[in-house]
């Protein structure tokens, strides 16, 4: 429970220099007469600045309004507010101030001031942390409405008789009931499932890459299963054979001379297969040589080139007349053009010449040239007698070659008889010492010891897989798989979620229960300071909307100031009795509308608001001598704030004087 | 005062959950989240509730 054991003031509007409101320890009402402009309201800012750093104005410059102006005129740049007050046992001491940097001459905007706050709990400095921690819990900001009740205030509750949905006020009146600590849990519920969610999902990704690995490993694993079986088999195999080959070897080693003979044999084998594959290689050879000549044959060309068509000849002949008597006629023709005659030197006259002349007439007179088909006849018999020239020269070294070849295939063919007969004289000589088996024998040997090295190599291409196989298994196993088990976070998401279903309905529960006390509660102080029995209760809605029921159960309508005061103040009751958060009221000036017999009431239910209330009011407002009598020896301060008309700047110089009895 | 709260959730997981155990379970677990928010009524800022939300359920 809160209880404020004074209040301090220095240069804080017009409370100029050092002013104290001490309460002292015991709980009862403390009234604080004041002349309107003295300082009433000036207080509960006081305790805004003190409790919050609030200031109540819109200044850009807020410091200059709230700091005492003559204080500022004697640059006097500081002011504070100091709280005294118990709560639940503890005692504190909360000074709140505004100081001008001491660099300064003089403070231009609020940045120009520094400010401090100090929370001595107990006889010890709180840390900043710890003293806004504890400032919040003990005289939260947000349930400020329910503890300095200015005017403004007062209005914000009259505002739910008027069905408008005050959420300032609404939300104000929740945390006063204490519904806050289950919305809250509700809200750290909700975070706490979003988060469990989000983990969910990262669990299922992680698990998602496991199981690739664990499945990549199965396959590993397998792998590496069927390799060693197939090692093991073929070891299986190669020891078998192993077995086997000593065995043949020790049959064969009883049988040397057959052995020999076997050897002797597969050499004449080997020979006869080389003769034979000489043979077919000749022939072969043969074959591409003699294919490209194939149209032809030696004798037909050289019968060929040997007879010559008589056309060809006939024209041949004709065309080496032609080209001569050619020759002649260019001859003449040339010793023509000369004076002098080439054969005897001497110099030719006209006769010379009319003789040369007819001569040449007489060679272009005889000249008889060759027709175009005939030319074409002798230049094609001309070329083919050329092909036919190409062809011998390369057909007469390949004909050799045959020949060689040839010759060589008939002495093969001469071998080979030599050899198979060489081979059947062996196979009998085998076949008299032992048959056919061992030759068998030792094929089967043969054929044994390349089984042998088969199925070695099979051990070591599978070892070699095996190894690597060995090594994506380490890889995999080296990053250690974790089972990842889902069971655990699906199990704090499942209970989460029953959590915030059961706080989700606790919260409309507690909610419609309390409010139902607080309309009861609320109820039973209007009917005792009203005094009205036409009027039967009060009634909230869900957003505690206010309402006035009459005996016939109807709703009052247009309610007057008064009576809104009433309920106002009712209400405060209603919700100071169910609250976990009692403590001191601050009541400003709350008898404007009334009239004097309920102000009379008001004043006797304040012992029921809270054990503490400091109440700020007009002089003229109330009959002090009746209140000490209605309060029965509860009204335990009496305060007056006035000021000096005889001082200058009275106005700003509000001083504090206790009344004595 | 946490009373009249633990009353109001402990009917309310009656009246949700008919197995004895995990009621028993649940009753713990909501008293003691109204045991710490009761230390952080008006902070917003609660670092140490997320922390024992996470040890306390299960």
């Amino acid at each position: 429970m809160l209880h404020i054991n004074s209040i301090t003031i220095r240069n804080f509007r017009p409370y100029y220099g050092v002013k104290k409101f001490d309460f002292g320890s015991e709980n009862g009402l403390s009234v604080i007469f004041g002349d309107n402009g003295i300082g009433k309201s000036s207080l509960i800012r006081a305790l805004k600045f003190v409790l919050y750093d609030e200031f109540d104005n819109d200044s850009e410059f807020k410091i200059k309004n709230e700091l005492n102006i003559i204080a500022w005129e004697e640059q006097s740049y500081d002011m504070y507010v100091a709280l005294d007050f118990d709560y639940n046992d503890d005692k504190y001491i909360l000074k709140r101030s505004k100081t001008m940097n001491t660099m300064l001459s003089e403070p231009k905007n609020d940045g120009d001031f520094i400010g401090s706050i100090t929370l001595n709990k107990n006889g010890r400095i709180q840390s900043n942390d710890e003293t806004e921690r504890l400032l919040k819990n003990i005289i939260p900001k947000k349930i400020s409405e329910y503890i300095l009740f200015e005017g403004e205030t007062i209005s914000k509750y009259k505002d739910l008789l008027d069905n408008n949905k005050n959420q300032e006020i609404y939300e104000s009146i929740r945390k006063i009931l204490g519904l806050t600590i289950l919305e809250n849990s509700q809200f750290d519920l909700e975070n706490q499932l979003e988060q469990y969610e989000n983990q969910r999902i990262k669990l299922l990704k992680d698990k998602s890459t496991n199981d690739n690995l664990k499945k990549k490993l199965s396959n590993l694993e397998e792998e590496r299963r069927i390799l060693e079986e197939s090692i093991d088999d073929a070891i299986l195999k190669r020891d078998e054979a192993l077995n086997q080959k000593s065995k043949y070897e020790e049959f064969l080693r009883s049988n040397q001379r057959s052995n020999d003979l076997i050897e002797k044999k597969a050499n004449k084998e080997a020979e006869l297969k080389i003769a034979n594959d000489t043979i077919q290689g000749n022939k072969d050879t043969i074959k591409g040589l003699i294919k490209n000549y194939k149209y032809f044959s030696l004798k037909i060309i050289e019968s060929s080139l040997e007879q010559t068509p008589q056309d060809i000849v006939r024209l041949k002949k004709i065309k080496d007349e032609q080209l001569n008597k050619t020759d002649k006629i260019k001859m003449l023709e040339e010793l023509l053009d000369s004076d002098e005659c080439t054969y005897c030197g001497s110099n030719m006259d006209d006769k010379h010449k009319k003789i040369i002349m007819e001569k040449i007439n007489k060679l272009k007179k005889s000249f008889n040239p060759l027709k175009d088909d005939e030319e074409e006849i002798l230049l094609s018999h001309e070329s083919k007698v050329m092909r036919f020239k190409e062809l011998l020269s390369e057909i007469k070294p390949n004909d050799k070659k045959i020949k060689d070849l040839e010759t060589e295939i008939q002495t093969k063919v001469i071998e080979t008889d030599r050899l198979k007969t060489d081979i059947k004289g062996i196979k009998d000589q085998i076949n008299s010492l032992g048959g056919d088996n061992i030759e068998k024998i030792t094929k089967a040997y043969a054929s044994i010891e390349r089984n042998i090295d088969l199925h070695n190599k099979i051990i070591d291409d599978c070892d070699t897989q095996l190894k690597v196989i060995q090594k994506s298994i380490d890889q995999i196993i080296k990053k250690e798989i974790v089972d990842i088990d889902l069971s655990k976070i699906d199990s704090k998401i499942k209970t989460t979620k029953s959590l915030i279903e059961i706080f989700k309905d606790a919260i409309k529960k507690f909610s419609y229960k309390m409010r139902l006390k607080v309309q009861n509660d609320a109820t039973e102080l209007f009917k005792e300071i009203s005094n009205n029995q036409e009027y039967e209760r009060l009634e909230f809605d869900d957003y505690y909307g206010l309402k006035l029921i009459d005996k016939r159960n109807r709703i009052v309508p247009n309610i007057s100031s008064g009576y809104m005061t009433l309920i106002t103040i009712s209400l405060i009751y209603g919700l100071h009795k169910n609250s976990s958060l009692t403590g001191t009221i601050v009541l400003d000036a709350p008898f404007s509308v009334l009239t004097d017999f309920h102000r009379d009431r008001i004043i006797s239910a304040f012992q029921k608001l809270s054990p503490q209330v400091i109440l700020l009011v007009y002089k003229d407002q109330v009959d002090i001598f009746k209140v000490r009598e209605q309060m029965q020896g509860k009204l335990i301060n009496e305060f007056e704030i006035y000021q000096n008309k005889n001082h200058p700047d009275y106005s700003y110089k509000t001083e504090v004087k206790r009344w004595e009895d | 005062m946490n009373k009249k709260y633990i009353d109001v959730l402990n009917e309310v997981i009656d009246n949700k959950t008919t197995d004895a155990k995990e009621r028993k379970k649940l009753k713990e677990i909501v008293a003691s989240i109204v045991e710490a928010e009761k230390g952080y009524e008006f902070n917003d800022k609660r670092p140490r509730i997320k922390m024992l939300l996470d040890s306390i359920i299960t």
